[in-house]
């Protein structure tokens, strides 16, 4: 060594492990904050997390048919989609979109050019009742950028009005139908179901990551219900009502 | 192995040490970390593929330096240094901006950043300064000053980009040569009271460092701004949990961490591998201090001593404040985690650097063979 190197190094050599103690205790400050968010304090940090990321979702179960003694079907569900569309904020985006989902829909409203304009950048716009050609599967349909597709019933009853009072009437809770009058009511538990329900992770802009999602309880349709009658009178009226009596006014009104 | 200085340009013999080799398969790794963080992208492989490319330039040039005799640095140092400075200015009137900083030459997609460029060049020029003949470091006028005065001027275009991050790192390497040749913590302690209004006058300039600091104090009163950061990364450990998610799996980093493949790094990754996959990275970091500092520790040579106690303080530095940035551990600023992330520039700038530590190290090892 040089002389001057050797005058120095006891010196320099102090220092560095004056340096190196510092290094290591930042290196364990550092191993201690990884061990406390990785495991001392992970379950915390996660149910803030799912807080604030998860989606909990429900997928309402069709609600079970009531019959009369004879079979004879008295109420009964049916499933529609209702399409939810975030509205591209530009003309072109708007546009083209909307030419996507003509193509994969039936029977959507006629938009013209001004209609689409005048609901740039709206948020779930909604579409009722919408029926997906044969061709298009749900998948292709989410694929259009802020389209969501949610699913609903509504109640179906036979015309006759001193039946439809016998049988009551539901009402919609969290997208459910629940009995609150007549038999409707008092077979509500074996007529409802159990829904089915999932978990999503959104991410910041609250968009669903379609990876994450997974069931999380399954699904169990209603038990049909035969009332301890007969109805013949119904089958002397040759329509069926075709209106969604799945709000108590509606009901009313049918 | 010989190695013989026989002239003031002695001719690069390329040399892989072992710590050259572990750098390169650190490197390889960080390209699992950067694939693992932007997988999900449209452009899946872009990243990944470019760093690649880095990769290989970053494994000849640390080939080139490894081998390339202390003399030879010495003497090429004031056109390195001349080359970088200007680099550094230049950048000013002609570099673009990304995210608030005008820090990148940009040239047909690539960027190359010069403050990182420079890290290498910095230490070598300041390590000139410190071991100057004559020069005893506990002198402030002869010795200080002067190397406090090239600190500052070599700082001053970093500041004015600005890139605060790395002008940290910079300070660090500073006081750290300073202080373990000999220098006297007064004087390293009368400029830090000095840099207090300095920092007033940027917090009131630059609104923004105010802002990270509070977040870093509070991070859960600003969620949905300055705090973001800090509590994304806090969540994303906490997703890895022991170990991990595995790679492509990191859900929490993919939706919410912002900037996963660079100034992000470890906290993307250490929801794919966890708790017992990061550890490592940690110790690797203190390896890597107490194996360069063992190095400077049994140089002969003053100059080389400084050269290796500044790079290894200026590596080990930054890689801890990234690692600290990402737990909470310390305000929010954009430094990268040297052969981890994403970047040319700091891959570059961090096989240079560590094949000038392995060059000065085996001069000394040579002439004690000799």
């Amino acid at each position: 060594m040089t002389e001057q190197a050797t005058a120095n190094a006891p010196h320099a050599s102090r220092r560095t492990r004056f340096l190196l103690a510092v290094f290591l205790f930042w290196g364990t400050v550092v191993v201690v904050k990884l061990a406390q968010l990785m495991l001392i304090n992970r379950d915390q940090y996660l149910t803030e997390m799912t807080r604030r990321s998860v989606y909990v979702g429900h997928i309402p179960a069709r609600r079970g048919r009531l019959l009369d003694r004879d079979g004879r079907v008295l109420a009964w569900s049916s499933r529609h989609l209702r399409l939810l569309w975030d509205v591209p904020p530009d003309i072109v985006s708007a546009s083209r979109d909307w030419h996507l989902l003509k193509t994969a829909c039936k029977e959507l409203p006629v938009w013209s050019g001004d209609d689409i304009r005048d609901r740039l950048g709206t948020r779930s716009c909604v579409l009722d009742d919408v029926t997906l050609r044969s061709v298009t599967s749900p998948e292709q349909l989410m694929a259009i950028r802020g389209v969501r597709l949610e699913s609903y019933f509504a109640r179906h009853y036979c015309s006759a009005p001193e039946v439809v009072l016998a049988l009551g009437q539901v009402t919609l809770i969290d997208g459910a139908e629940v009995g609150v009058s007549g038999a409707e009511k008092t077979h509500d538990a074996l007529l409802r179901g159990r829904p089915s329900s999932y978990r999503v992770m959104v991410d910041k802009h609250g968009e669903w990551i379609p990876e994450t999602w997974r069931k999380t309880d399954e699904l169990r349709p209603g038990f049909d219900v035969h009332l301890p009658a007969s109805y013949p009178s119904v089958y002397s009226i040759p329509t069926w009502s075709r209106k969604p009596s799945s709000t108590p006014a509606a009901a009313a009104g049918g | 192995m010989h190695f013989h200085l026989n002239g003031p340009f002695s001719r690069p013999k390329p040399t892989l040490t072992p710590a050259g080799i572990f750098c390169l398969f650190l490197s390889l790794w960080g390209c699992v970390a950067i694939y693992n963080a932007t997988f999900h992208l449209s452009r899946a492989h872009w990243f990944v593929g470019r760093q690649l490319i880095w990769v290989a330039l970053g494994a000849a040039v640390l080939l080139f330096t490894s081998g390339t005799p202390p003399r030879t640095i010495r003497r090429l140092l004031p056109v390195l240094a001349a080359g970088s400075y200007a680099a550094l200015w230049l950048v000013l009137a002609f570099g673009i901006r990304i995210n608030g900083m005008r820090g990148w030459f940009s040239w047909q997609g690539v960027f190359v950043q010069p403050s990182e460029i420079g890290k290498p060049v910095f230490v070598l020029a300041l390590a000139t300064i410190l071991t100057r003949e004559g020069n005893p470091v506990g002198d402030w006028r002869r010795s200080y000053l002067p190397a406090l005065g090239v600190t500052a001027l070599w700082v001053l275009p970093i500041a004015l980009q600005p890139d605060f991050g790395a002008l940290l790192i910079y300070g660090i390497a500073f006081v750290a040569m300073y202080w373990a040749l000999g220098g006297k913590p007064a004087h390293v302690g009368a400029t830090a009271v000095g840099l207090v209004p300095l920092g007033l006058l940027v917090m009131s300039r630059y609104p923004y460092v105010g802002k990270r600091f509070a977040s870093f104090l509070n991070p859960g009163a600003y969620p949905d701004t300055s705090g973001w950061h800090i509590l994304q990364c806090q969540r994303a450990f906490a997703s890895g949990g022991g170990l991990g998610r595995s790679f492509e799996n990191g859900r929490w980093a993919q939706a919410y961490l912002p900037l996963g493949h660079s100034d992000s790094v470890f906290a993307s990754a250490a929801e794919a591998v966890g708790f017992v996959g990061v550890l490592p990275v940690v110790l690797l970091i203190l390896v890597w201090v107490v194996y360069g500092y063992r190095r400077a520790e049994t140089c002969d040579d003053r100059f080389a001593s400084a050269v290796i106690i500044g790079i290894v303080t200026m590596l080990a530095g930054q890689a801890l404040i990234h690692l600290s940035v990402n737990l909470g551990l310390f305000p929010p600023t954009g430094i990268t985690l040297p052969l981890i992330s994403y970047g040319g520039s700091s891959l570059i700038a961090t096989l240079v650097s560590v094949g000038i530590v392995e060059a000065m190290a085996r001069q000394s090892r040579t002439v004690d063979s000799e």
